[in-house]
């Protein structure tokens, strides 16, 4: 059994934390991005398995909005 | 004592729930070593066991659980206290103006908050591991995990202190600790209980659920816990339905679950599976083909869902975040919209998958955990020639089933090969949880239940 799965192939975690964290004004240390890519990759690697998950695409998510609560 | 005869001694006038409060403060405070408790509600607890005293000389009855101590995971709101969540983060909030929900519910039936209980910093962890309350220990063995993260609820009714407490479960932090501490356990349906006055971690995930010293004890707090609550706008409008009346007196088919669910297994858990797999006649195994990527759907949503609720204070204070929670949630913040739209599809198709399972089968049993408690501090820890981030791995079984927001129950028993608890569990429909209580009270029956870790009380 794999410990943590492997992430989508030429996925650069630190590369995308350093950007992506700009554009919500989280600012991360950089002696601590080291820790957020490897945690954003293992979350990668679990986005991976959903990815190949067959005719995922056309479901119906879960959520569903119900104007005026459930009410009769 | 149980929650069922402390209520019945109560009412009776056999003991004074001013004597009930006195004793479990006590007990507390013999069982400091277990880190589990963050407060004590003296004051209050007393003036609250005076008013029910005062009652019953009166001739009234104040409920059906008249003076029952009980404990709250330290999300829970109790007025004029900053709810703190485990978390240095949230210490400068404004101190709650009311109690949540669940606390209002349990004493208007006659129960008295004694305490607030640790947790893992803001519920993200299964450990009880804490860097600004302490790492809470477990009653069985204290270098090891009690189990989160409703970590010190779970350790104070393993160690008698209580015969009650509440705890959330988004993956299972009801349902780890149950299993690792050696108590009962629920995990209500999404949406039964009232989260209003819970500090939110993961909403579309997140239940409230409670342990007690038995089963009957858990059906009756469960019974008090499902009002109406108009401030909770995820609950449930269903009517409340009573498990306790008429509890184990009917019949159902069970079923076990097997493939993901069958590795890897600690020797102790698997006899534990097997014995109540023959104790509820579940013949047949069946699989949740999707199990595997529902715990990656309930893994991606969680940190996605954590890491928003937290963003204001990761940009203006992160500092004051603990070093096993920080770099998770910031990882979460930036989790892409295609992962966080996948795992809701997921959660779907799996929760569709799982009703169409108990089509043919009112009750499905499971694993809690792959393996007993885990030293404290452990990163890696082998489980059947499987090295586990056991942090993580040991919710591997309840993260799976989560996101389908069934009930389900954990009964324990003591494994033969550790001598530690391990847990089982019983999965049932939405909303049945009359039957999820009625299978625990069959297997109760059958040994599934262990008896309280007592602290000695300690002289200076």
């Amino acid at each position: 059994m794999r410990t943590f799965l492997p992430p989508p192939p030429d996925f650069d975690a630190a590369a995308y934390v350093r950007e992506a964290a700009k554009a919500i004004g989280l600012t991360i240390p950089p002696e601590e991005l080291a820790e957020v890519a490897l945690n954003l990759e293992r979350t990668s690697g679990f986005a991976e398995l959903l990815a190949n998950v067959p005719g995922l695409d056309a479901e119906e998510p879960a959520p569903v909005f119900r104007p005026g609560g459930d009410a009769p | 004592m149980s929650l069922r005869q402390i209520a019945a001694d109560v009412q009776a006038g056999r003991v004074t729930a001013r004597q009930i409060v006195e004793d479990a403060l006590s007990a507390i405070d013999a069982a400091r070593d277990l880190q589990a408790a963050t407060h004590l509600h003296r004051a209050r607890a007393v003036a609250c066991a005076e008013r029910i005293d005062a009652r019953i000389a009166s001739g009234s009855q104040p409920g059906p659980l008249a003076g029952v101590p009980f404990a709250a995971k330290n999300l829970f709101d109790v007025e004029g206290f900053v709810t703190r969540a485990g978390s240095r983060a949230t210490e400068a909030n404004a101190p709650a103006g009311r109690d949540a929900f669940a606390i209002r519910a349990l004493e208007a039936a006659g129960a008295i908050l004694v305490a607030s209980t640790n947790m893992d910093e803001l519920a993200y962890g299964f450990s009880g591991e804490n860097a600004h309350d302490g790492n809470t220990r477990n009653p069985r063995d204290l270098e090891r995990s009690a189990g989160g993260s409703s970590s010190g609820s779970a350790a104070l009714v393993a160690a008698g202190a209580v015969p009650l407490a509440l705890g959330t479960d988004t993956n299972g932090s009801v349902r780890v600790p149950a299993a690792l501490s050696g108590v009962a356990g629920l995990k209500p349906t999404y949406g039964r209980i009232s989260r209003s006055g819970v500090t939110p971690f993961v909403r579309s995930l997140d239940h409230v659920g409670l342990f007690a010293s038995d089963v009957r004890g858990l059906a009756l707090a469960y019974d008090v816990l499902q009002g109406r609550d108009g401030d909770d706008p995820v609950q449930t409008p269903r009517a409340a339905k009573q498990a306790s009346p008429g509890l184990g007196a009917g019949t159902f088919r069970a079923a076990r679950l097997g493939g993901y669910f069958d590795a890897p297994l600690h020797p102790d858990v698997r006899a534990a599976t097997d014995a109540a797999a023959a104790a509820l006649g579940a013949r047949e195994t069946v699989l949740l083909e999707l199990a595997e990527a529902a715990r990656a759907a309930s893994f991606i949503l969680t940190t996605a869902e954590g890491g928003q609720e937290h963003l204001p204070k990761l940009q203006s204070q992160p500092e004051r975040f603990g070093p096993l929670v920080r770099n998770r949630l910031r990882a979460g913040a930036l989790v892409p919209a295609t992962w966080t739209a996948c795992a809701q599809k997921l959660r779907r198709r799996v929760t569709d998958e799982l009703c169409a399972l108990m089509r043919e089968a009112d009750i499905l049993i499971a694993p809690a955990t792959p393996c007993p408690a885990f030293p404290l501090g452990t990163d890696d820890w082998e489980v059947a020639e499987t090295t586990l981030p056991i942090r993580l791995g040991i919710g591997m079984f309840t993260q799976a089933l989560t996101l389908t927001g069934v009930p389900v129950a954990v009964v324990v028993c003591q494994g033969v090969e550790s001598g530690l608890p391990v847990g089982v569990q019983i999965v049932g429909r939405p909303f049945q949880e009359a039957t999820v209580l009625g299978a625990a009270l069959h297997l109760e029956r059958a040994g599934f239940q262990m008896a309280p870790q007592m602290r000695e009380p300690t002289h200076a």
